[in-house]
């Protein structure tokens, strides 16, 4: 009875397994190392998957595959961003956007991934930049929230209209949209009600971002937010706030150092 | 009388014909086993031999033994005695002794890196008797890099230790050579002093007058005395200093002499090393590469790709907010 049963088991595995895909040795190369990249990557391991996507870059660079190659050159340019290196992370996805070689959502995405690049320092390059990436972001773009967020991002001074109307469609998708492009809409409106003097409605806002990131578990988010609860606490003149948010973002900072942490 | 009657002719002899062929199959059964048997070496005559081991580890009876790679016998026992090492007890088949030489080394072995242990009979002199039934043979336990690692390490210390004693008797300033060597200085001092005195005397001898003569006579006779002294003192006491400088000089070569035997240990367990170091890392990677495959195709099997989400090829999407 007990053999029928494995017998069984066997069998049942068997058929509902998915068969074997035999693959030329080089793409199997290239894939394996786009999911040790992968894997990497969610380990916060950002050295070893820049190493894994630039071996998935080679390989499927020397079997002309584009697809492969631009999906590896995005990975590679998030590793480099990651570790700081801003400089080498623009030139991987350097002439990208422009080369009609690549599948034009990876080239939208490649010039989304340069605007964010070039956000902090150069904002009007990171603007030329954007509007690239919504022109080659065919309809139904996939990274529409994360262009309208960068865009609310970098208007927040210069034109906080734009940046409202930019933020109301972001939080518009609701549920639907992933967890951290929520958090970052609440963040921005919460800082675009700071600017505004809504401190109350600026503080309700950063609570919400601030609950979604606790969520997503991300240090630089959860430090970015306390650095806008400290700016909020001076503003209103809230000691016990100002200490809190100062107590939390040191905590954080004393385990790990991210960009937040220099307005310590 | 029979009531019963079978008059099929299919019946006819029947309980013969089932004795038949119930007898047949358990005589071909019998015949497999009897193979099986034989193939497997039971009925091959064997003698016993064994050896005494540091540590028993990777050591299990029925683990094989193997002579240039051929099996010639297995592990019939592994026991800890009483001195807390392991008697392992081995069963070769006999028309295989004749290799086996009172001067074999048993190795413990492994196949690949991850495959199964296994005793090899190593070494012996051609022309050496083979051994007989129940002898003992040494067992050479196969360094491991951690070995090679500690064994240095063992071999290093003392040498360190030797060295850094024999420093610090160098520098001792209470000890003999720093003494010995103030002494001389004080003893060269004073004959400078004494030289001085004496080409004084010497310089002021044409201005003597003849009443001063003995007197300088004297004074002279005096200084000529200190300075018999002096060197009578320094005769004493150099063969002393040149005995314990030579004694130290003794012990530093023989701590250099020991460094230099740690430094050569050390470069032969690197060069054994260092071949094996890339196609150990290549090795690795192999299996890193194999169990991610591994994983990579239990997760595309039911039940697990019910629980486990397969990994995603594709680059993760930046956020905004970068």
């Amino acid at each position: 009875m007990r053999i029928q049963i494995l017998a069984m088991a066997l069998l049942l595995a068997a058929c509902a397994s998915e068969p074997k895909v035999a693959q030329p040795p080089r793409l199997a190369v290239a894939e394996s190392a786009m999911k040790a990249a992968q894997r990497a990557w969610r380990a916060e391991h950002y050295a070893d998957a820049a190493t894994s996507w630039q071996t998935a870059f080679d390989a499927y660079r020397s079997v002309d595959h584009w697809a492969g190659q631009g999906e590896a050159r995005l990975g590679l340019a998030r590793a480099f961003a990651r570790q700081g290196e801003v400089a080498a992370a623009g030139n991987v996805l350097a002439g990208m956007p422009e080369q009609a070689l690549f599948p034009i959502a990876l080239r939208g995405r490649a010039a989304y991934q340069l605007a964010v690049l070039s956000a902090r320092t150069q904002p009007d390059e990171a603007g030329r930049r954007l509007a690239q990436a919504r022109a080659l972001c065919a309809s139904p773009c996939a990274i529409a929230a994360q262009l309208d967020n960068l865009e609310a991002r970098l208007n927040l001074a210069r034109d906080p209209a734009l940046a409202a109307a930019r933020i109301a469609n972001v939080l518009a998708l609701g549920e639907a949209l992933a967890l951290a492009e929520r958090a970052h809409a609440h963040r921005l409106q919460a800082e675009l009600q700071l600017n505004a003097g809504a401190v109350p409605a600026a503080r309700q806002a950063l609570q919400q971002a601030i609950t979604l990131d606790k969520e997503l578990a991300d240090s630089a988010f959860l430090a970015d937010d306390f650095a806008l609860l400290a700016r909020i606490a001076r503003a209103t003149g809230d000691a016990d706030l100002l200490l809190e948010a100062q107590t939390r973002l040191a905590s954080l900072c004393a385990a790990i150092r991210v960009p937040a942490c220099r307005e310590i | 009388m029979k009531l019963l009657k079978d008059v099929d002719p299919r019946f006819q002899w029947l309980s013969w014909r089932v004795g038949a062929f119930v007898g047949s199959a358990l005589m071909l059964v019998l015949v497999v086993i009897a193979l099986l048997g034989y193939k497997q070496g039971y009925f091959v005559p064997k003698n016993r031999l064994h050896f005494v081991a540091e540590n028993g580890n990777g050591m299990a009876a029925g683990m094989q033994v193997r002579l240039s790679g051929f099996k010639i016998g297995v592990v019939d026992k592994v026991a800890l005695n009483d001195q807390a090492k392991v008697d392992v007890e081995l069963l070769i088949e006999e028309r295989h002794m004749k290799w086996i030489k009172p001067d074999s080394m048993a190795l413990m072995q492994q196949e690949g890196l991850i495959g199964d242990h296994y005793i090899e009979i190593a070494g012996g002199s051609p022309n050496a008797k083979p051994v007989e039934d129940g002898a003992k043979l040494t067992y050479a336990p196969t360094l491991g890099l951690s070995e090679i690692a500690l064994d240095l390490r063992q071999r290093t210390i003392p040498v360190i230790d030797s060295v850094q004693s024999t420093l610090d008797y160098l520098n001792d300033p209470q000890g003999d050579l720093r003494g010995t060597v103030a002494n001389v200085r004080k003893l060269t001092e004073e004959l400078s002093t004494t030289r001085a005195a004496v080409d004084q005397l010497l310089a002021n001898l044409d201005k003597l007058s003849a009443e001063q003569v003995p007197q300088a006579v004297n004074q002279l006779q005096a200084t000529l005395q200190r300075t018999e002294r002096i060197a009578a003192e320094i005769e004493n006491k150099l063969p002393g200093v040149m005995d314990k400088l030579d004694g130290t000089l003794q012990q530093a070569q023989g701590a250099a002499s020991e460094a230099h035997a740690a430094a050569s240990t050390a470069r032969k367990a690197i060069d054994e090393a260092a071949p094996r170091l890339p196609s150990l890392v290549r090795n690795a990677d192999d299996l890193v590469s194999t169990g991610n495959d591994m994983l990579d195709g239990a997760s595309r099997s039911w039940p697990l790709k019910l629980w486990l989400t397969p990994t995603d090829a594709s680059a993760p999407v930046a956020t905004s907010r970068e």
